[in-house]
């Protein structure tokens, strides 16, 4: 039976054998899993990004702003190579028309990924693709294209070089517009071979196309005459805006220097700002409109009240107030029309400091728009409780305030559409590479400013400034309804008013029973000339000329001979507007 | 429970049955597993992916034809050709050294035609057989060392010298281990069996610590993650495979492993695949059918009254069982490198075929068993 015995030992200690194999497996399999499954994953896995193409861009009737294009990376994976580098050389050279000795070079530099060339055009790319060398890979990625160069690129933007927007709408609806970048992990074996139809990941997510509210039939003219007074008076910068006072949409944008986001991208920073959102300036005399509404509104004035002007030199709190052209008795319309500063601050007397900011606050001053492009400003407006002595003698006439040229555009907007503020906005929808249309967006009322009467008398009030008295007979359009407020307004040296440096513009209209366009013009420092109606009121007019044609907007008024003689004639007008 | 026993009176399979059972199943899950294994290999190596199944296929019914053939022999007349028989086996084993086909850097193939003879696999049933009949026939004598240690030692000896040359250290550990068994059960007395154990143990550790790649891979046991990329690269892609198994595995035939990462996916290393492929669960379950296999069989030895024939089944069962483990341990980096297949799965002609032929054996004997008393 010892036999018997020892025969049982062994088997216990083969038992404890198998236990012990157990228990590793167990460690192996259960406790490290994780730690040797990312181990195996890293050994047979390579991970491979595949680039989304970005969603491109195009105006509100689909023409294209910025496109992707489509080009292929070549790349060697010199550790992958079968066969020599020597043979891999001189099968690929030829395709891509580079010297062998070069990638023979590249394949042992003992790297273990080597650009080969960045910019294969497609043929290439099909020839390499059908020569299938192991290790030897192509990515296909993409070019961002600006098919109409400088047009609109303000507003547009750029791309860096990795496919990033750096401004405007590229960088607003960045996280839009590009997509989600694809993950490929693909199999290989240990040889390195990659296994056919074994890769998994995530798919790249093409960026859906956006769609602006731009008209680019528009924008090309805005263009146009911004360039053109740009140069004409030698300015150091424009900016003009053309907007749908009905519900916000900016028709067209541009500012002045501008530049080509095409690359190679070489425009200095200064060029690219986006003046008419990120620039503020002190508005003058088209802030005259807010005292106007504000009084109307509270009722301390009615347009044919009248205002003594004090002949043109008011001293009051301590301060003189002047005007350009000296008035004795003014009715109120007149006051607006001939843009008399005195008459103005009387007006603002009347509101009270609290009135006065409470209707520059609701016309959207002091605030930023909220606009759909990145760097906006919101302005200088200060609170009632940080205003000097002067203040109520300067900011009735638009003096202690800056504003964005779109916070001008906005605020006569709500004053011609009947009383509502509309946030400007640029992106109209989206559409996804399914077609599918996000829906489109919907105008957004900020608020509502001033009654539907007062918002009328307004308007008439500021047709009258281009009438044959006011201060932009330049800007007028036969057949057309065209109203508006010059602003002459000097800018700020060293904290004192200059007398050679002005912002010259002019915020005006177009109102048909269809359409209600706002189109504001500023020219920074203009050389020359410097009065908002004579420097910016005939780019005004030239602009809502083509424009009204453009958009195919039918003239609803008659046209008198008068009128016709006053347009066409562009800058040799002997007529003086009054500055302020 | 009175109405229990009843039930439980119900007869289960005789031993000879579970054990064919369980022979024939691993049989067929091994073709399946060198099919797996090598599909790609194949397909790359020989442009045919059944290159290697075809001939295992083959192998497998030979071996089965063996594996009848060996339950239908009668014991004692193989008996008495056990001496010859390992002087055939010795003789294959020079002339392996002689005409032998070189694989890998080792002479351990005899080729026949198109199919290739692993003597060493015949040396092992040879020496089991011997020994068995030796240890018999010594019944009583076991003590005296001149009589019953000098002559197998002679033999045996004789054969892990020219295992040595070829070189297989592995499979002459292997046989040392199953010798020491034999002797163990044989009732040696325990002063010859320490001195066999310590010859052996400082043999194989010398042997292992003076040849360079020997300490290399012993080195590598020691640090499966130092130097992945050449001494260690097996056995990290080992344990890489198997902890990529986890619980459920990453599914049959889907493992990653045996594309070119892990060489010998099929022979030495063919249960790291197992392990990837089908997890805990999956390997737990191989594990368990050896395991089966070594109880039974161990059963069979316990239950024999002729020693010959209780010895023969012990020695057939700890063979299948000790390679098994062997291998496995070796996957799971619980022992150094040695080239040891798994029995019945690893592809291998020459192993199926004696594997299967010592399995007749064991049925053979687990059928001629007296009924026993103790069960129903």
């Amino acid at each position: 039976m010892e036999q018997k015995k020892r025969l049982r030992i062994i088997v216990w200690i083969f038992f404890g054998c198998f236990g012990l194999i157990f228990l590793r497996l167990a460690f192996l399999q259960i406790k490290e899993a994780p730690e040797l499954k990312r181990k195996a994953r890293a050994k047979n896995y390579s991970l491979i990004s595949e680039p989304a193409p970005r969603g491109a861009i195009y105006d509100r009737e689909g023409r294209p702003l910025a496109i992707s294009i489509p080009y292929y990376e070549l790349y060697a994976e010199p550790k992958y190579l079968k066969e020599t580098p020597a043979e891999v050389a001189r099968k690929i050279a030829p395709v891509i028309s580079e010297s062998p000795a070069k990638l023979i070079i590249d394949f042992s530099s003992g790297k273990g990924f080597v650009w080969l060339n960045r910019r294969l055009p497609y043929d290439e790319y099909v020839a390499i693709k059908k020569l299938a060398i192991t290790g030897i890979g192509v990515q296909e990625t993409f070019f961002r294209s600006f098919p109409e160069g400088k047009i609109a690129s303000h507003i547009i933007g750029l791309v860096n070089t990795d496919g990033k927007g750096l401004e405007g709408i590229e960088k607003q609806y960045n996280h839009i517009i590009s997509g989600q970048d694809g993950k490929v992990f693909i199999l290989r074996d240990g040889k390195g071979n990659p296994i056919p139809s074994s890769s998994e990941g995530v798919p790249a997510r093409p960026g859906p196309d956006i769609f602006l509210t731009i008209d680019i039939k528009v924008q090309r003219i805005l263009e146009e005459e911004i360039e053109k007074v740009f140069k004409e008076y030698s300015a150091r910068g424009a900016a003009g805006i053309v907007l749908d006072a009905d519900n916000g949409e900016v028709l067209a944008l541009t500012n002045r220097p501008t530049y080509d986001p095409n690359p190679p991208v070489t425009s200095s920073l200064d060029c690219r700002r986006n003046r008419s959102v990120t620039d503020i300036f002190e508005p003058g005399s088209v802030f005259k409109m807010v005292t106007a509404a504000a009084g109307l509104e509270e009722r301390v004035v009615k347009p044919e009240d009248n205002i003594f002007c004090e002949n043109g030199k008011y001293f009051v709190r301590n301060h003189t107030i002047h005007d350009t052209h000296p008035y004795g008795m003014l009715t109120f319309r007149e006051v607006i029309a001939k843009s008399s500063n005195i008459g103005t601050v009387k007006v603002g007397f009347k509101l009270g400091a609290e009135g006065m900011y409470r209707y520059a606050t609701a016309f959207g001053f002091g605030k930023k728009t909220g606009i759909d492009l990145p760097g906006e400003v919101s302005g200088i407006l200060r609170p009632v409780s940080r205003w000097s002595d002067y203040s109520m003698t300067a900011i009735p006439f638009g003096q202690e305030v800056s504003a964005t040229v779109l916070q001008c555009a906005a605020a006569l907007g709500a004053i011609i559409n009947g009383g509502n503020l509309y946030q400007p906005y640029l992106v109209k929808g989206v559409r996804d590479k399914r077609g599918r249309f996000v829906p489109e967006r919907k105008p957004v009322p900020v608020r509502r400013v001033i009654s539907q009467a007062t918002s009328d008398t307004l308007i008439s009030i500021l047709t009258d400034v281009v009438s044959e008295e006011g201060t932009a007979q330049s800007a007028a359009i036969p057949g057309y309804r065209v109203g508006g407020k010059t602003g002459t307004a000097q800018k700020v040296e060293s904290g004192r008013y200059s007398h050679n440096k002005y912002f010259a513009s002019f915020s005006g209209f177009i109102k048909t029973p269809s359409r209600k366009l706002v189109i504001c013009v500023m020219v920074d420092e203009p050389r020359g000339a410097y009065y908002g109606g004579v420097v910016a009121g005939p780019a005004f007019n030239r602009i809502g000329q083509r424009t009204v044609l453009a958009l195919g907007i039918a003239p609803d008024q008659p046209v008198n001979s008068e009128n016709e003689n006053s347009n066409g004639v562009i800058s040799a007008r002997s007529k003086r507007e009054s500055k302020h | 429970m009175v109405n229990g026993e009843i039930f439980l009176k119900k007869p289960s399979w005789p031993l000879y049955r579970k054990l064919t059972a369980l022979i024939l199943a691993l049989t067929g899950l091994g073709v399946v597993m060198v099919a797996n294994t090598t599909f790609v290999f194949a397909g790359q190596k020989y442009g045919n992916p059944y290159f290697f199944v075809k001939k295992e296929i083959l192998w497998a019914a030979l071996g089965f034809i063996a594996f009848i053939f060996a339950q239908k022999i009668d014991l004692n007349n193989l008996r008495r050709f056990s001496r010859p028989i390992l002087l055939t086996a010795l003789f294959l084993l020079i002339a392996v050294l002689v005409f032998g086909k070189e694989i890998n850097g080792a002479k351990r193939w005899l080729g026949i035609g198109p199919f290739s003879f692993q003597p060493s696999e015949l040396f092992k049933i040879a020496v089991i057989l011997y020994l068995a009949d030796f240890l018999d026939r010594k019944n009583g004598k076991i003590l005296d060392p001149r009589r019953s240690f000098v002559p197998p030692g002679l033999l045996i000896g004789l054969g892990m010298v020219l295992m040595l040359k070829e070189p297989d250290l592995g499979t002459v550990i292997l046989l040392a281990a199953i010798v020491i068994i034999f002797y163990f059960i044989a009732d040696a007395p325990l002063k010859y069996l320490s001195i066999m154990i310590v010859t052996v143990i400082v043999g194989g550790g010398l042997m292992m610590w003076l040849e360079p790649f020997r300490r290399a891979r012993l080195l590598a046991f020691l640090n499966p993650w130092g130097d992945t990329a050449k001494t260690s690269y097996h056995i990290s892609q080992s344990l890489i495979g198997v902890g990529n198994g986890g619980l459920f595995g990453v599914g049959l035939g889907q493992g990653c492993q045996k594309l070119f990462y892990l060489p010998e996916g099929h022979t030495d290393f063919i249960f790291a695949n197992i392990a990837e492929e089908l997890g805990f669960f999956g390997s737990t379950f191989f594990i368990a059918l050896f395991l089966f296999l070594f109880h039974w069989g161990m059963q069979t030895a316990k239950r024999t009254p002729d020693r010959f024939r209780s010895l023969l089944a012990a020695g057939i069962t700890a063979l299948i069982g000790l390679q098994a483990i062997s291998h496995i341990s070796v996957v799971i980096s619980l022992l150094p490198t040695k080239g040891i297949t798994l029995p019945f799965i690893s592809y291998g002609g020459s192993s199926l075929l004696f594997t299967l032929f010592a399995s007749g054996l064991l049925v053979n004997i687990a059928r001629n068993l007296p009924p026993d008393d103790f069960r129903i």
